[in-house]
């Protein structure tokens, strides 16, 4: 008991877990059977465009464009409750992306394909970023047009492991220590629509997090140029 | 050209002119012009995040978000610079004890940057320490709090004189301005709702931050720093993190368990088990996570667990151990003490 009359429940689990030693086996075992039941289960329900490699390039071949906005969170170990932010996502083949964000900083992260192009909203006004850095989000970017492609397992950067299922899942771990650093792991959540995304989530280390949830995802609707070039 | 010579003697002056006279407050004024002084800076502890417009030497400019948390009574802090995207590009950590450097990226992990960010964040942040040295109201009608710091600079806190808005002035101990910061806009929390800080000298910059969002917390916001101690007479919920953040500044950690997993590893290992073998959402296994009252296993479940590892990873089972095992954090701890680092 604890000063205030309330019951400690220090010790109280650990002592369930060795009493439990003894039943380990018998449970085990029960514990495979289920498990197999279950996937065999998830190997059926998504028994459809995730289930493969290959499969995924060829339903990603039948998008031309995707339009989606998304809700992004940030998991921070100082924070107690994650920073929301929210924004639109565009792509059009094979390499336009508008990723823009409405909140909580208006900005734009633009490339047709070539240069990568930031612009922040300051004072009412769009206001080119000038500097370094651009080059890094060069690389981001190309990987997320391949994402988009379906060319999951083509990465230089990242090794792809497939995880077929409901929903399936693509696991991407860096290939070089020297990416781990700041990125431990990417994984990529497959939509019921073939061809589509419903979320990334990106580890920074153990407790740093970013998870992305698409809402709303169009699929080859007109994108026209204008909205990949300027803010 | 002879005129140059004494107008450009003038201009240094002025620059030199080190911090202006005040008329000292008068003794019954004193506590009141102190604590409206203090109190622009949040207190007692905080988590906020604001977006920071930065403009850097040549010309270079990004806009960033800022994360911050203080603690221990606004005595340290934490600090994250990140990408618009959320990725952390800078994580430090400063206590009176000194700084620690959790993350830096490149470029900004080149040296002294991440000191001169942990500068800034006093400035921006901590009330200075101790009593000022002088209390008084300069040539502008402001009211004046002046602290000389233990490097001999001299720090000012100016409350305008209609009370919309203040200043921060540092003037390093050869007199020169070396950094300013002007709050204004409505008080959100403790917080003004925009600073602007300019940095003088040979690399000057400067930074606009708007605050985006802030929480006041109360007295345990200090266990993100350090340990949380037990509550006398209570029950200790979470174990302490020893290794947890004995990290050094190349962002590794210590290595106080040379031949045993690392924490990092430890947590991916632990938390892939849990997301796969039990479907949990990855964003449910934090450290914190309790197994049995927020991720409903049962005490088979965790027994499997360690059951798996001792034989995947090849660890001595110590049955002790066991029983004071209850959230993710502490299979964690478990793995670091008894697992064998992979090679």
């Amino acid at each position: 008991m604890n000063t205030d009359g309330h019951r400690c429940r220090r010790g109280f689990a650990g002592d369930r877990v060795v009493a439990a030693v003894r039943t380990t086996e018998r449970r085990s075992l029960a514990r495979v059977v289920l498990f197999a039941a279950l996937a065999a289960g998830a190997m059926l329900a998504g028994a459809g465009w995730g289930e493969s490699w290959e499969a995924i390039r060829e339903a990603a071949a039948s998008v031309r464009t995707v339009r989606a906005s998304f809700v992004q969170e940030k998991r921070l170990p100082i924070l107690t409750r994650p920073l929301r932010s929210e924004g639109t996502f565009a792509f059009r083949r094979p390499g336009s992306i508008r990723w823009e964000y409405r909140m909580p900083v208006e900005s734009v992260l633009l490339t047709d394909g070539g240069d990568v192009r930031r612009y922040t909203k300051r004072d009412g006004e769009w206001a080119a970023e000038a500097g370094a850095g651009m080059e890094a989000m060069r690389v981001v970017l190309d990987e997320v047009a391949a994402w988009m492609s379906g060319r999951f397992d083509e990465s230089a950067a990242f090794a792809a492991t497939l995880s077929p299922g409901t929903p399936t899942t693509i696991e991407l771990t860096p290939r070089e220590e020297a990416i781990g650093r700041f990125v431990t792991r990417i994984l990529v959540t497959l939509a019921e629509t073939p061809g589509a995304v419903a979320s990334i989530e990106i580890f920074e280390g153990a407790e740093a997090s970013t998870r992305i949830e698409f809402q709303g995802m169009e699929l080859n609707v007109e994108l026209g140029d204008a909205l990949f070039t300027a803010p | 050209m002879k005129a140059g010579v004494p107008i450009a003697a003038v201009l240094a002056l002025l620059g030199c002119g080190g911090p202006p006279r005040l008329v000292p407050a008068a003794p019954q004024a004193r506590d009141e012009t102190l604590g409206r002084c203090l109190g622009v800076f949040p207190a007692p502890d905080f988590r906020a995040v604001h977006s920071i417009s930065a403009t850097l030497p040549g010309g270079v400019t990004g806009v960033f978000l800022g994360v911050s948390a203080t603690s221990d009574g606004g005595r340290s802090f934490r600090g994250n610079l990140l990408s618009l995207e959320g990725m952390v590009l800078v994580d430090v950590e400063w206590s009176p004890a000194g700084l620690v450097v959790h993350r830096a990226l490149p470029p900004l992990d080149r040296e002294g940057f991440a000191a001169g960010m942990a500068a800034d964040m006093r400035l921006l942040l901590l009330a200075p320490a101790g009593p000022p040295r002088e209390i008084g109201e300069d040539g502008d009608g402001r009211a004046v709090c002046r602290w000389v710091r233990e490097d001999g600079a001299t720090q000012d806190i100016a409350i305008a004189a209609d009370g919309e808005g203040w200043a921060t002035t540092v003037w390093d101990a050869g007199g020169r301005k070396s950094r300013q910061v002007r709050g204004s806009g409505p008080m959100r929390d403790g917080f003004a709702s925009r600073m602007e800080l300019t940095a003088s000298g040979e690399s000057a910059y400067s930074l606009v931050l708007e605050l985006v969002d802030v929480e006041a917390v109360g007295a345990g916001a200090g266990e993100m720093i350090s340990a949380p101690p037990a509550p006398a007479g209570g029950c200790l919920d979470t174990p302490p993190r020893g290794p947890l953040y004995a990290i050094g500044a190349s962002g590794r950690e210590g290595g106080a368990h040379g031949e045993t997993m690392d924490r990092e590893t430890a947590f991916e290992t632990v938390r892939r088990y849990l997301t796969k073998q039990f479907e949990l959402p990855p964003e449910k296994v934090t450290a914190e996570a309790h197994l049995f009252e927020e991720l409903a296993l049962d005490s088979i479940d965790a027994l499997d667990m360690i059951s798996l590892m001792e034989t995947e990873l090849g660890m001595a089972v110590v049955e002790e151990e066991l029983k004071t095992i209850r959230t993710v954090e502490d299979v964690v701890q478990y793995l670091v003490r008894h697992a064998p680092q992979k090679k």
